[in-house]
Formats: structure tokens, C-alpha cells, sequence
């Protein structure tokens, strides 16, 4: 009998060890002294790749600015053009892609002048374009000035314009559009002409198009201002009429990403880097750097889905900017707010299709133990980081003659670079951002 | 302590604690040392070697009971050369466990960089799990017909 409860208590110390054991066991799985990482940065990807869809309502209010100067008359191509089916293309676009629709229409060329719909119908005569006082001179600037940023803008025009042109149009286009937080796009269209070439660097000439040989066409363009949403429904709006082609418009604004997939990992020569947590979808990604190693080298693999039509990314001009947050779980220890570093630094890229393949260096040398959090963000570079699309070169011509170009653009290229430039120097894009926290054991 | 259950159960709390200190400590030691391939991540490789860990740790235990069984069965005392064959041929099956556990472990993480010493912590590990386990459980709990089986018990 006594033998009897002996063994039972024995039996239960031993069954209450063995919970404790296991209490214990988990209570230090738990904890593996991984420092705080989630709350350093807002993680958001809203700033590299735009609204994308949201911020368009049931509504849409836009100005129609149909160049009115002499110039233009040689797209009415004997009144069934692409020019004329445009307007009247434009206006049920414009009606079938949003509930409400609110347009007003201006003819413009020396001044800016508001018409009525019935006047704007008839874009299509040569009439339109006699008007005293309009007809002379193309003055998209003053178009600029009295625009209502508040609506999407769409100006017609042949872009016709001299360097001088260009460089002050652009200046009026970055202080009245960019620098408001909005967007450009240009949107060109190769339409029949028939009429006199004016404003080249060589006397007016006579060009006329031949029927259905579309190369021998004279492209007009639709320069349009707005909200980038906005601009982007509005081209898939648009791209129902025979007129427009999607290969022929370009989308300046921020974002040329609607979104990007990135994978960070060690070379094998980092013995002292081990990866601890990968979070592909945040682009996050943790490693630790043990007790007496200096660094290492990431590589990092940036697939970016581009956003359609926007300016070709120069990958050989494409820089990264890395952010600092030394973390802790002391209050008042932790850096509140990021500073530049040159902890980790770009050391290569090499760019395929659309995928950055980008080396990091990561040297913490002089930093003690903790927890440092990066935010890097890759950018085109600053100065000719972004390239004009193809079909903007060829379009375009520096001096359209007879002889040579005869319905190219004067000056297109330029215009098209110079305003992405000026986009890029008010809001730099951003390709992606990669978030890197570094424990120094 | 050499009869039943009282053997199975110490030999349990046993293993726990082994396991514990193996699966934490240990752990711990390595996944702060060990250099790892390009595309593990340290969670990973505890993970692995835990659950390989907890796998040897139960081959153990369950040699451990097979021999707590065997060596209480009536007809074993009357054939101990029988006997002490089983207990040595678990015993070097033990070994090799261990050895197969190590190679699981470096043949998963073939692209990790393990030192002279890492590799000797990881087959020290396998060893306390599998056959040190064994031969320790049954010099200490081993049914009395069997006791002196176990090497070093004489």
C-alpha cells in the first residue's frame, strides 16, 4: 500500500516536470531575440506605383482646346480625315467611358477663345480656321494659362514649334502642370493632310498624303493635362476609336510602374549574412550579420510590371538611394526618424526585359550591434534617366522639308524629352522600393 | 526506477530535456554561427534541424522502449546471449541513425558553409539523441533481468 502511493507521487512530480519542460520549451521557441522590424516604415507601394485605377469618379469634366490656326486646315484632307472623325470620336469616347461627361470647347491659336458645341462641330470646315485674330499664331502657352486644373485638358495641335517654342512651352507645361501634381500625356494620331506645311525651318511647303498608305500621313496630337488616373482612363476610353492607336501615346507622369516583384538574397561569399525572414509580397526581407563580420553583397532581383506608355527607363542610369532607421526595443533608443546612409550601396546593375538584377553592398564596419532598418529606393536617374518611345522618334524631325521628312513633326523629340525631363526634376519616379533590416549580432 | 513505467517515463523526461536543450540552445548557437546557402533563411534551417532533431530523438526513445519491453519478457532471462545480441545490434543501429541525421541535415543544406567544429556539434547532437541516449537509458533503467547487459555496467 505505502509502496503503492509512493510511486504515485513519484509519477506525478515526473508528470509535472514534464509540463513544465514543455511550458518551457515553448516559452523560449517564442523568443529568439529577433529585434523589432515592423514598425519602421510605412511599407506602402502607393508612392511607386500611382493610384492605379482608384482616384477616377463616375464623372469627368474636360476642357477641349482644338488648335484653330491656319496649319491645321490641311488635315480636313477634303472633310473625311481622321483629324475630323477625331473630334466627333472623342466627344461619344468621352460619353460612353463615364456617366457624366461635362466638356467645354475652345478654339485657340494667337488667343484662347470659348465655342459652343455647334461651333466645335464645326472643326471639320475650313472656315474654323479664318477666324481673325486666332488664326495666325499657335500659342499652346496661353492655353496653359487659363486652363482649369481641376478638369482633365485636351489640346489639339500639330506641335509644330521651334526650339525657342519648345523650351518655353515646356517651362509653362512643369510651373502649371507638374509642379500642380499633375500629369501630361501626348497622344498622336496619323491623319490624311492635303494643305500647306507651315513654321518649318524652310519656307511653307504643299505635302499631301497618299490614301491608305499611312506612312505618307501627317500625325495632329491631342497634348492632354490632368490627374494620372484620369489620363490613363481616359486613353483606354480613346482606344475604342479607329483613330487612335495605342502604340502612339505617352504618359508622363511619376509612376512608371503598376507594380514590381523583389527577391533579395546573399552571394555565397557573405559567410557572415544569413537571411532570417523573406517577405516577397512586402519586398521585405531581414538578415543577420554575426558577431565580427564587417558586411556583405545582396543580390537583389526587381521584376517590374511597367505601367503601358509611359517613358523608356534608361536601366544603365538607374540609381538607388538607401534610408536608415537604427531600431530598438528601448523607447526613446530607436532613430525616429531616417537618415541617408551609405551603409548599403549600389555596386552594379544590369537590366533584362524589365528586370532589374541589382548588386548591394552592405558594409556596417563602424556601426555597433543593433538593429538597422533600410528603405531603398530605385530611381531612373536624374539626367537623361528616362528615354522618348520609339515612335516619338519617328515622328519626329529636326527640320522637316520636302525633300526631307516631309510630314514629320519639327522638334517632337525634343519636346517629349524635355517635358519628361521636367517631370523628372518636380517628382522624381520611383521603380521599387526594397525594405532591408540588418541585426549586427 | 528499472520497472515499468516508472522507466518509461524518466527516460521521456529525459529525452525532453534533452531535446530541449538541443532544440533551444543549441539551436541558437548555430543559427548565430552557421553560414548558410543564398537562399535559406535561418527559420528554415532550425526548422530542419529540429524536426530532424525530434525524429532522432524518438528513434531513441523508441529503441529505449523497445528494449524496457523486451527486456522484461520472461523468456529473455532464460536466453541473455540473445539478448545482449538485440542490445548491441540497437546500439550500432543508433549509431548509424545518427550519422544518417547529420548527413540529412548537410545534404539539405549542402550550399550552407559548416565549420570543422559545427559539424562536430551537430553529430555531438545526434549522438546524445540516438545512441548515447540508448546506451545511457538502458545502463540506468534497464529491467533487472537485463541490467548488466548494457556496456559499462560490470
Amino acid at each position: 500500500m505505502t509502496r503503492t502511493v509512493l510511486e504515485g507521487r513519484f509519477f506525478t512530480r515526473i508528470a509535472l516536470f514534464a509540463v513544465i519542460c514543455a511550458a518551457g520549451a515553448a516559452g523560449c521557441g517564442g523568443d529568439d531575440g529577433r529585434g523589432p522590424a515592423d514598425d519602421a516604415w510605412a511599407y506602402t507601394q502607393r508612392d511607386v506605383v500611382g493610384p492605379n485605377g482608384q482616384g477616377t469618379t463616375d464623372s469627368i469634366r474636360a476642357d477641349v482646346y482644338v488648335d484653330a490656326t491656319t496649319s491645321m486646315v490641311g488635315y480636313l484632307a477634303g472633310g473625311a480625315s481622321r483629324y475630323t472623325r477625331f473630334f466627333r470620336e472623342l466627344e461619344s469616347s468621352l460619353a460612353s467611358g463615364w456617366a457624366y461627361s461635362n466638356l467645354g470647347y475652345f478654339k485657340f491659336g494667337s488667343r484662347v477663345r470659348s465655342i459652343s458645341r455647334n461651333t466645335f462641330r464645326d472643326a471639320d470646315r475650313r472656315a474654323f480656321y479664318r477666324e481673325s485674330g486666332v488664326s495666325q499664331t499657335t500659342r499652346i502657352d496661353s492655353v496653359l494659362e487659363q486652363m482649369n486644373r481641376s478638369k482633365i485638358s485636351i489640346i489639339t495641335t500639330d506641335l509644330f514649334q521651334n526650339e525657342s517654342d519648345v523650351t518655353a512651352l515646356v517651362s509653362r507645361v512643369k510651373t502649371e502642370v507638374f509642379q500642380q501634381g499633375l500629369s501630361a500625356a501626348v497622344l498622336g494620331i496619323r491623319s490624311e493632310f492635303d494643305g500647306r506645311v507651315f513654321d518649318a525651318r524652310v519656307p511653307a511647303y504643299n505635302y499631301a498624303s497618299t490614301r491608305d498608305e499611312e506612312d505618307t500621313y501627317r500625325p495632329f496630337y491631342a497634348l492632354m493635362f490632368g490627374k494620372v488616373a484620369e489620363l490613363r482612363r481616359l486613353f483606354q476610353t480613346l482606344q475604342s476609336s479607329p483613330a487612335v492607336s495605342r502604340d502612339y501615346f505617352v504618359l508622363i507622369s511619376p509612376y512608371l510602374v503598376e507594380d514590381y516583384r523583389a527577391s533579395v538574397r546573399k552571394t555565397r561569399e557573405s559567410r557572415k549574412l544569413n537571411a532570417t525572414a523573406v517577405q516577397e509580397d512586402d519586398s521585405r526581407f531581414a538578415f543577420d550579420l554575426q558577431s565580427g563580420g564587417t558586411g556583405g553583397t545582396l543580390r537583389a532581383n526587381i521584376v517590374l510590371d511597367r505601367a503601358p506608355n509611359t517613358p523608356r527607363i534608361e536601366a544603365n542610369r538607374v540609381e538607388m538611394t538607401a534610408y536608415r532607421k537604427k531600431l530598438s526595443r528601448r523607447p526613446g533608443e530607436g532613430d525616429t526618424t531616417s537618415t541617408r546612409t551609405r551603409d548599403l550601396t549600389l555596386e552594379a546593375l544590369r537590366s533584362s526585359e524589365d528586370t532589374l538584377r541589382a548588386t548591394l553592398r552592405m558594409n556596417l564596419e563602424d556601426d555597433p550591434s543593433g538593429t538597422y532598418s533600410y528603405k531603398t529606393v530605385f530611381r531612373p536617374g536624374a539626367t537623361d534617366g528616362l528615354g522618348v518611345p520609339t515612335w516619338v522618334e519617328r515622328f519626329s524631325s529636326k527640320s522637316p522639308s520636302p525633300q526631307n521628312g516631309p510630314n514629320k513633326t519639327l522638334n517632337l523629340e525634343k519636346f517629349i524629352s524635355d517635358l519628361i525631363q521636367a517631370s523628372n526634376s518636380v517628382r522624381r519616379p520611383k521603380l521599387a522600393k526594397l525594405y532591408i533590416t540588418v541585426r549586427k549580432l | 526506477m528499472r520497472s515499468a513505467p516508472l522507466n518509461y517515463l524518466i527516460s521521456v523526461a529525459f529525452g525532453g530535456l534533452l531535446w530541449l536543450g538541443t532544440g533551444y540552445w543549441v539551436a541558437n548557437y548555430l543559427k548565430f554561427n552557421v553560414s548558410l546557402g543564398v537562399g535559406t533563411t535561418v527559420d528554415y534551417f532550425v526548422g530542419v534541424y529540429r524536426i530532424v532533431l525530434a525524429m532522432a530523438a524518438v528513434i531513441g526513445l523508441l529503441a529505449c522502449f523497445f528494449w524496457f519491453y523486451y527486456g522484461s519478457q520472461e523468456g529473455t532471462a532464460s536466453n541473455l546471449e540473445g539478448a545482449k545480441r538485440v542490445w548491441t545490434i540497437s546500439f550500432f543501429v543508433q549509431l548509424a541513425l545518427s550519422i544518417v541525421a547529420v548527413a540529412t541535415i548537410f545534404a539539405i543544406f549542402e550550399n550552407a558553409i559548416f565549420t570543422a567544429a559545427q559539424y562536430a556539434v551537430f553529430f555531438a547532437v545526434m549522438s546524445a539523441h540516438t545512441y548515447l541516449f540508448y546506451w545511457l537509458c538502458t545502463l540506468v533503467l534497464s529491467p533487472r533481468t537485463v541490467k548488466y547487459i548494457p556496456w559499462g555496467m560490470r
